[in-house]
């Protein structure tokens, strides 16, 4: 086994390899290094790149015999497990264009993506794909297969398009073992420009693009790799796999960097698990979304309020000596003071409180794919977890900027990543020209000449300025306001200081052309029943504990709490959203973003309320 | 792995005995203490510590049955005397009003505990129908059965009043009630007993713990928790209340066959209503339906006669006429005890350490 250091000199030395070849190199010379660990049923099961490979090369078989040829479609509808990898890269594998769709897309929207994207085969799940697939069949006639993972429910279904995942993958050991060299001469062929996947953006306004990126896209990115943020200090690679590999995010972490650090890729058993499989995988790299970091946070501050005193004590002593190690780290990473109070806060409270999080061998962990408050990721790096905030989106492979412990500030997103240019146009939009960058959108010309220039700098809709190296975002572009006095306003800073309080899961600020600012609020519903029981406030339902007074007392004292830290205006009013958002109800996104205009549109009442 | 103790990519080591290294370094360390034990401890504790581990293997077996099935045994005493008439039968000397075949240990402690069992099979049909209160009226009854044979069985047990001599120490040839000399080092017949028990608290106590991962343990607490929806489950009632029933004689046997050698004698009256709610009281105080609480319990209950005898003397009552004796002292503060455990830990003994563990565990959270 190669240790990390030589992993990354060789990357180095020969550059970045698009996953299909990478893993049939890994194969190759380490086929028995654990691949992926899987959890049913309590354990862990143990899948090794040899394996890994093998199934592989089953799927593209099966795949080619089923007629499926370069730049053909097929679609993936699942959670994440070991499955989605296998087929992900057997379709990669022989030229083919994979698909990733959320498993909470409803029908609707599972139709749109298949037709849209033409797909011809779909990888689904479990009865709950499948079922939303059966319902749209007919609309998709491209669709000439379904191959599901979990029989579950599924087995008494009559569809001759349905097959089971091991019918499948024994039809392509069939074909395996009439042609073995067949993928890896495939695999050969694909060359840098050869689109392979296409990942849906989310589409907070209009319906969602698909972006192609290349095999030459990845190559790049991994050719990367030992000078990503991602990556410094790093000693095994150890991965959760959790975030959705739909996202680009997901897919640069699990299937870019992870296998092109002959990682182990663990899958949580499901997402509800995720809290407790961290513990018990202790990764070496934590890929985060703020909405998880917000969750730890206020969980681990609502679980201190019922520790005994003496525990609430030593864990205030500890968060002291933990802020003087974050707030002297940030200026200097070797700073000897820190290191002593650091080494205090962990004996008295922080290393178990770390284990129980699941962050103990964290050597690095990046929060991305939106923005977090400063203060969220204070907490982390007083807790002593190196962690850092990076920016990307889907259009550049989610490779653009991010702070390293060498070179951090608190509230920017950090320097440009190894090899990516950044400039900002007249208007103050942030512009990325790199070899990471998309091709464009796949049946829509017109976008892709909105976001990419000749010159090839990508246009990504985000506002932002520098502040010496480092760039700070100020907002979407199309979401920033401009309240009647004509101030400018970023609602989303605003935003994220109000969701740094623990009761606080959606905040939506309002005052585009008004005379003053506003938010609409939905409670954590968990956190502030905990509150309420505490202070026998008798609830029932979301709705009933939204509207209780004393609950929007509380929440007005938190909003004034996020005022008195903001730059900008103040929130003036507030109103409580009384359901809790939904992806399905068309709130949110697949990735969990506030839909602002269906929002500020299904909410009008609310909002004219409070400016009456 | 070294740095994730929690992962687990097999069932093995998900429920091995000793899951971690701690667990395992403290079971080797108390193992070298106890094999020292006699170099170092007087004669008087000596005995205390080996009737301790008897006591803890009798209560395990009690514990079987009622900590990890659920059904209440009061006659747990009599099985105790089963086991210990078997062996003063087959390894005991005959006298003109008993009789005894001087067998070997080797036969007689198996079939010790193999007749206690066989009683424990014949009776658990009642625990099948019966069940609460009701269980433990039948099994009261059976103390008072048993009191009334082993009065009047005399030509086994000797009789009311008088009894018997236990078993004689013989093991594979060897006439062990010298004492033996192996080199330079020479074991008294005290000190053979406590290795003889050590060996067999060691054995049985991880038969017991072991009991808990299996097949048999699952269904016990499955029918200890709700008896109607482990029979739903698939879960033969009356297989697997046959099997607990069985166990705990078993245990009860073993403990039994021992235990009289230390004192030379068994007699009937020993084996009272009080007797087996000692038992009972050691796994109150110790924690029911855990394995290492009647070994606590076992030896709290063992070390506290001494334990007042030693504070009494220190007060200088010991002797003078003090309003209690000592055998009053102890019941009294021995029933104080069951009173407190129940009320304030159920979970007895164990339970102050496993809440003293959880609070580390839990750390810097409460839960």
């Amino acid at each position: 086994m190669q240790t990390m250091k030589e992993i990354f000199e060789e990357i180095e030395a020969s550059g970045g390899m698009t996953p299909s070849r990478r893993l049939r190199d890994i194969a190759n010379r380490f086929p028995d290094q654990i691949a992926f660990r899987d959890k049913r049923y309590g354990i862990w099961n143990e899948i090794t790149y040899g394996e890994f490979w093998q199934q592989v090369q089953y799927v593209s078989c099966a795949l080619n015999h089923f007629g499926i040829r370069k730049t053909d479609k097929v679609a993936i509808h699942s959670e994440n497990r070991p499955e989605w990898l296998i087929s992900d890269i057997g379709i990669q594998a022989i030229g083919g264009i994979s698909v990733g769709l959320y498993p909470t897309n409803p029908p609707a929207e599972v139709k749109y993506l298949l037709s849209h994207s033409e797909s011809k085969i779909l990888f689904a799940e479990d009865q709950e794909q499948v079922d939303k697939a059966l319902e749209i069949i007919d609309d998709i006639p491209n669709i000439s297969k379904i191959v599901y993972f979990e029989e579950k429910g599924l087995f008494r279904y009559e569809n001759e398009k349905l097959m089971r995942w091991d019918e499948f993958l024994e039809i392509g050991k069939r074909e395996y073992e009439s042609n073995k060299d067949f993928v890896s001469f495939c695999i050969d062929e694909i060359k840098s420009e050869d689109v392979a996947l296409m990942i849906y953006t989310s589409g907070t306004t209009g319906p969602p693009k698909a972006s192609m990126l290349s095999h030459g896209n990845m190559e790049w990115t991994a050719s990367i790799i030992p000078d990503l943020s991602f990556t410094p200090n790093i000693s095994n690679p150890e991965y959760l796999s959790y975030l959705p590999l739909c996202h680009v995010f997901g897919r640069l972490v699990d299937e870019i960097i992870a296998i092109n650090s002959i990682g182990t890729i663990n899958f949580a058993e499901s997402i509800d698990t995720v809290q407790r499989d961290l513990a018990e995988i202790q990764p070496s790299i934590f890929p985060a979304v703020p909405r998880i970091l917000e969750r730890m946070h206020a969980g681990t501050l609502v679980k201190m309020k019922d520790a005994s005193k003496l525990k609430q004590l030593l864990f205030k002593v500890a968060s002291f000596f933990g802020g003087i190690t974050a707030s002297r780290r940030l200026k200097d990473p070797n700073d000897i003071v820190a290191k002593i109070t650091n080494f205090i806060a962990q004996a008295l409270a922080f290393r178990s409180l770390r284990k129980k999080l699941g962050l103990l061998n964290v050597d690095n962990a990046v929060s991305g794919a939106a923005p977090i408050a400063p203060e969220i990721l204070r907490f982390f790096m007083s807790l002593g977890v190196p962690i850092y905030e990076g920016y990307g989106m889907t259009e550049n492979s989610a490779v653009a900027t991010g702070n390293t412990p060498d070179k951090v500030k608190l509230g920017t997103v950090g320097t440009a990543q190894p090899g990516v240019e950044i400039k900002l146009a007249e208007d103050g939009e942030i512009l990325v020209r790199h070899p990471g960058v998309f091709l464009g959108y796949y049946k829509n010309e017109e976008a892709t000449k909105e976001v990419l220039d000749e010159d090839g700098w990508l246009y990504t809709g985000d506002v932002g300025e520098f502040d010496g190296d480092f760039l700070k975002i100020v907002d979407r572009k199309k979401d920033i306001i401009i309240t009647s006095g004509g101030k400018n306003v970023s609602p989303s800073e605003l935003e994220n200081n109000i969701k740094t309080s623990p009761f606080i899961k959606e905040a939506i600020v309002i005052g585009d052309d008004r005379k003053f600012l506003s938010a609409l609020i939905g409670i954590e519903f968990d956190i502030v029943s905990n509150w309420a029981l505490r202070k026998n406030i008798a609830h029932t339902t979301y709705r009933n504990l939204s509207e209780n007074e004393e609950v929007q007392n509380l929440i007005w004292e938190e909003i004034k709490k996020s005022n008195e830290y903001t730059s900008s205006l103040p929130i003036r009013k507030f109103r409580m959203i009384t359901k809790e958002l939904d992806h399905e109800d068309g709130d949110l996104t697949a990735t969990q973003k506030a839909k602002r205009n269906v929002i500020m549109e299904k909410f009008s009442d609310l909002i004219e309320d409070m400016y009456k | 792995m070294r740095k994730r103790p929690d992962l687990y990519t097999n069932y093995k080591s998900e429920s091995a005995i000793f899951s971690t290294l701690t667990q395992k370094v403290w079971f080797v360390l108390l193992l070298f203490i106890s094999l020292l034990l006699p170099f170092y401890l007087s004669n008087y504790w000596m005995l205390l510590v080996t009737t301790s581990l008897l006591i803890a293997i009798a209560s395990w077996g009690l514990n079987i049955v009622s900590g990890m099935a659920g059904q209440i045994n009061l006659a747990h005493g009599v099985f105790v005397g089963i086991g210990a008439y078997t062996s003063a039968v087959i390894g005991g000397v005959a006298t003109s009003s008993v009789i005894g075949f001087e067998l070997d240990m080797i036969f007689w402690l198996p079939i010790s505990g193999a007749v206690a069992a066989l009683i424990g099979v014949i009776i658990s049909p009642v625990s099948a129908r019966l069940k609460g209160l009701n269980l433990g009226l039948v099994t009261l009854a059976i103390v008072f059965i048993g009191s009334h044979f082993f009065s009047n069985l005399k030509f086994i047990t000797g009789g009311a009043g008088l009894g018997r001599k236990a078993a004689k120490l013989k093991f594979l040839g060897f006439d062990l009630d010298s004492g033996i000399s192996i080199g330079n080092l020479i074991l008294e017949k005290n000190d053979v007993i406590y290795y003889f028990s050590l060996i067999l608290c060691i054995l049985l106590g991880i038969g017991a713990k072991n009991l808990t991962r299996t097949k048999i343990g699952r269904a016990f607490s499955a029918i200890r928790d709700r008896d109607i929806a482990a029979e739903a489950l698939g879960i033969n009632l009356f297989k697997f209340k046959m099997y607990a029933f069985a166990l705990s004689s078993f245990y009860a046997g073993i403990a039994g066959s021992i235990i009289f050698i230390i004192s030379g004698g068994v007699e009937p009256g020993t084996f009272s209503l009080l007797y087996s709610i000692t038992f009972i009281a050691i796994v109150i105080i110790g924690g029911v339906g855990t394995v290492l609480g009647p070994l606590y319990g076992a030896f709290f209950f063992t070390m506290l006669p001494g334990i007042i005898q030693v504070i009494l003397h220190a007060l200088g009552v010991a002797d003078t006429g003090f309003f209690l004796n000592a055998g009053e002292i102890e019941r009294i503060v021995f029933g104080f005890f069951i009173i407190f455990f129940l009320v304030f830990e159920p979970r007895g003994i164990w339970g102050i350490w496993f809440r003293l563990r959880n609070y580390f565990k839990a750390w810097p959270f409460s839960y």
